[in-house]
């Protein structure tokens, strides 16, 4: 990276950690804090001033602020409130989600409720864009515009629009949305491998293996195997992603710096938060069943889930982990659980992981003998249980010599610079994770894209009218496996319009769906017989408008004025009643030497600017009266200085 | 609702339209997508070229799939969205195309049941939506199949279900080997061939659909699709 390329962040945007990294000269490098931390936990807090704080600062409050800290967000991006009420999703969260009023049918937007105001997951997670952004331009000197945000492979459409419209709130330009495990891939075969020493059977690092020729025009169409790459250049990996929320599995190719997704599979809502809930229930049953009380105070639900957490961590690296919890009045929970029984009680969601790793090397068509590396991702592949299920799987340990919190940003910084233009050795060649198609007659799921299909793909489908006469069109664009429409993800509906009125079954209207290299659907359309482009509305089902997201983009911009003037306000008043009682302090000691109308004007002043402190809100305001009240009181101070050092003297 | 599920820029009959010169620059371009001159994508007009033109090989059922890959990799790296520094608007969209286009002509080349469906249409069809028939004998045979894999799964007898999953596995065989030996065939161009072709295509579905009716054997190798 020089002075002249701008810039391109590498963002981890988790469930309950985030990351950003970029991409320099001396390779990925994430950007931590004075600590040396990377993690900024994706919390926020929120002031009833509306003042926010983000990362360990706002996890520190949680207990203090249950309803006003949200966590998890990632959880319920791009969802519904109907099927996160439906999934028991929401009651283990202690702040309130609501459904945000639309005027138009068919949508449900979910929104969570802080002080009154509902803000939507997108506007939420925006906030933590912006920390990782202000984070990252400190650390580099300079403004950051653009990102590259990562989101786990198994995201639908509106969970990555709404991952995309996050990054556009937070004033980001979102140039590529790259799937979590294809990045942690990316990061394992580039470099890092071989400054880890990893298991590489090439004797050069792995850019040496690389075609020569990348770097200006393009190869002919001549095979690139004149580059004669050594017989074990390619090779077959796969990613277990086992995160805070979610988990994907994916099977890539990896050959002379392509990485080649051959399938993905997972689960966008199973994580280590499902692992704690585990624990938490357990608790709760235990204290109803001892002092027959229910656990409902949200502030000790709070303390109930970082307890859970922590001896999740515990069990990790110990065989047992104590518990003890003061409920007030002399009951006393106390328990200590051992690592085999939190195995037997997470066994069923690490079955599940499993299941999509099946499923995927089957859509992938290979075998676990096939696969050269199992590469582990996610802070729950540290869970000893976890390495046991996959090590028997697929007949090998997995690799755990990265960071398995940070490979992920590392890898989104990769592809940062590739975008950038300052490298050139990787190409990412991903699919999409779950069949595209449209409702069809009789509510059936028509596909048009299969699942594990190569992006950017596109389709074409002609519609026609039923009535005579009828000028628009309206189609239902659904996500899933499932044969029935109602069964899979509607991802929303997009209404062609402006046909001309004819018979029925006359206007062909050739509609276009591409699925473009962020995995995210374009909609076109054009009427075949004019050749014109029809028009084509989007209303998504669970996701924001153009409009909408431009709106919340204008109102961060306003709120974090207002942020700030809360934050100024604050450090006025403290300046105002600091300055007040200093010049109190200085009548008391040199007052006598000002004659009593000088001394009567500066307590005027003074009980002045204490009433403007407490009473007004412009801080503009503020700032003038304590600059005033400073070179009124200048002869007392200069007195008080006079005095000291005489004092001093003497 | 949709008129035509198979809406695909049906290929040219006509493949010797070359050489091409680059919009670009006006000098003759060896890749049809990217100019190896100038560095210029240059859209792809449906009607110039075919699959195997587009990867330079000859038009043939039986290809090297690894040599395939390594082109398809050669001519993605040449017009993947990722790898066009500073793109317009204009380009954007071209190198979306290029490469959605590309990625369905690999896919459909390196997949036997595909290319062989590619091939018919190259030499004139029918396709799906004209000819729905298959093989007369197929559908009883399907039935018969069945019915066993029903009574094997009911009374859970694992050596009778073994015989069944062995007999659908066979016949996939036998249906996939005509329809190599018809694509094989010097008169795939000829109406009869191209009608077998077409019915043996059309018979991979009951195949497909009986195995995934057999019940998931624990021990049994992955199946692609």
């Amino acid at each position: 990276m020089n002075a002249r390329t701008e810039p391109i962040l590498g963002i981890d945007l988790g469930t309950t950690h985030s990351l950003v990294a970029v991409c320099d000269d001396g390779g990925p490098r994430v950007i931590r804090d004075a600590a040396g931390e990377g993690r900024v936990p994706s919390v926020l807090a929120f002031d009833p001033d509306g003042k926010v704080t983000v990362g360990w600062e706002a996890r520190r409050h949680a207990e203090e602020n249950p309803l006003a800290t949200v966590f998890s967000i990632k959880r319920l991006m791009g969802r519904g409130f109907d099927e996160l009420a439906a999934s028991g999703e929401l009651a283990h969260l202690p702040y309130r989600v609501l459904q945000r009023a639309s005027d138009t049918p068919g949508r449900d937007i979910a929104a969570v409720e802080i002080h009154g105001r509902l803000m939507t997951p997108p506007e939420l997670s925006a906030i933590v864009l912006r920390e990782l952004r202000d984070r990252a331009a400190a650390d580099l000197g300079r403004p950051v515009r653009k990102a590259v945000i990562t989101v786990p492979a198994y995201f639908d459409d509106a969970q990555r629009q709404a991952t995309r419209d996050a990054g556009r709130i937070a004033g980001l330009e979102v140039v590529r949305i790259i799937n979590e495990p294809t990045a942690a891939a990316l990061a394992y075969g580039i470099g890092l491998r071989s400054l880890l020493g990893g298991p590489s059977r090439t004797p050069a690092p792995p850019q040496a293996a690389l075609p020569v020729g990348l770097s200006g025009g393009c190869p002919s169409a001549q095979p690139a195997g004149s580059a004669t790459p050594a017989a074990d250049a390619e090779s077959i990996i796969a990613v277990y992603d086992f995160g805070g929320g979610t988990f994907d599995i994916s099977i890539l190719r990896l050959s002379e710096g392509v990485f080649e997704v051959l399938s993905t599979h997972g689960n966008t809502c199973l994580g280590g938060d499902d692992l704690d809930r585990e624990i938490i229930g357990l608790i709760c049953r235990e204290v109803r069943e001892r002092f027959g009380l229910d656990i409902e105070s949200p502030a000790v639900r709070q303390a109930v889930r970082t307890l859970a957490e922590n001896v999740k961590i515990r069990l990790s690296t110990e065989p047992t982990a104590d518990i003890e919890i003061d409920l007030g009045r002399d009951r006393i929970y106390r328990r200590t659980i051992t690592r085999q029984e939190f195995e037997g009680m997470i066994a069923p969601w690490v079955d599940r992981t499993l299941d999509s790793c099946r499923q995927a090397m089957r859509d992938a068509g290979v075998g676990p003998e096939a696969i050269r590396q199992v590469v582990m991702v996610g802070g729950s592949t540290r869970i000893p249980l976890v390495r046991r299920r996959v090590e028997e799987l697929f007949g090998r340990p997995g690799y755990t010599a990265l960071n398995p919190d940070e490979v992920v940003a590392m890898g989104a910084a990769v592809q940062a610079a590739v975008l950038a233009g300052t490298r050139r050795d990787a190409l990412l060649l991903d699919v999409i994770p779950l069949s595209l198609g449209i409702e069809t007659m009789g509510g059936a799921m028509g596909k048009l894209i299969l699942r594990n299909t190569r992006i950017p793909c596109q389709a074409t489908e002609r519609f026609s009218t039923f009535v005579d006469g009828q000028t628009s069109v309206r189609i239902n664009v659904l996500q899933g496996e499932r044969e029935l429409a109602a069964d899979c993800r509607s991802l929303g509906s997009f209404e062609l319009s402006g046909l001309p009125p004819m018979p029925a079954g006359i206007p062909k209207i050739l509609v276009t769906f591409l699925i473009d290299e962020n995995g995210i659907l374009n909609v076109s359309a054009i009427e075949e017989r004019s050749r014109r482009q029809a028009g084509i509305q989007v209303v998504p089902a669970h996701g924001l408008t153009r409009g909408e997201v431009d709106r919340m983009t204008r109102e961060s911009l306003q709120y974090a004025r207002q942020d700030m003037t809360a934050h100024r306000l604050i450090d006025l008043r403290n300046q105002v009643t600091f300055d007040t009682a200093r010049t109190e302090d200085m009548l008391v000691k040199v007052g006598t030497r000002l004659d009593p109308a000088e001394k009567e004007a500066v307590r005027r002043e003074i009980e002045a600017l204490r009433r403007l402190a407490a009473e007004s809100d412009d801080a503009d305001a503020i700032f003038e009266a304590l600059r005033a009240f400073d070179r009124r009181t200048v002869r007392l101070a200069e007195l008080a200085i006079v005095a000291a050092l005489t004092e001093a003297g003497s | 609702m949709p008129t035509d599920s198979h809406a695909h820029t049906r290929p040219p009959q006509d493949g010797s339209s070359r050489p091409v010169l680059c919009q670009a620059c006006s000098r003759p371009m060896e890749s049809p997508l990217c100019c190896a001159s100038c560095g210029a994508l240059n859209p792809l007009p449906p009607s110039m070229f075919d699959y195997f033109e587009l990867f330079g090989i000859p038009r043939s059922y039986d290809l090297d799939v690894a040599d395939l890959r390594r082109r398809y990799l050669a001519l993605s790296r040449s017009v993947h969205p990722d790898l066009v520094a500073n793109p317009s608007e204009e380009t954007r969209r071209r190198s979306l195309q290029l490469s959605s286009g590309l990625n369905r002509a690999f896919d459909t080349l390196a997949d036997p049941v595909l290319r062989a469906e590619y091939l018919l249409s190259l030499a004139g069809g029918p396709d799906p939506a004209e000819d729905k028939s298959v093989p007369p004998e197929l559908l009883d045979e399907v039935l018969t199949l069945r019915e066993r894999i029903d009574e094997a799964v009911q009374s859970g007898d694992e050596a009778a279900l073994a015989t069944v999953r062995d007999r659908v596995l066979q016949g996939r065989v036998r249906n996939l080997e005509r329809i190599v030996a018809l694509c094989r065939s010097a008169e795939l161009d000829q109406p009869p061939v191209r009608r077998q072709l077409r019915l043996a295509l059309n018979a991979v579905k009951y195949w497909n659909n009986l195995l995934d009716h057999l019940p998931t054997s624990s021990a049994g190798a992955p199946e692609k699709r």
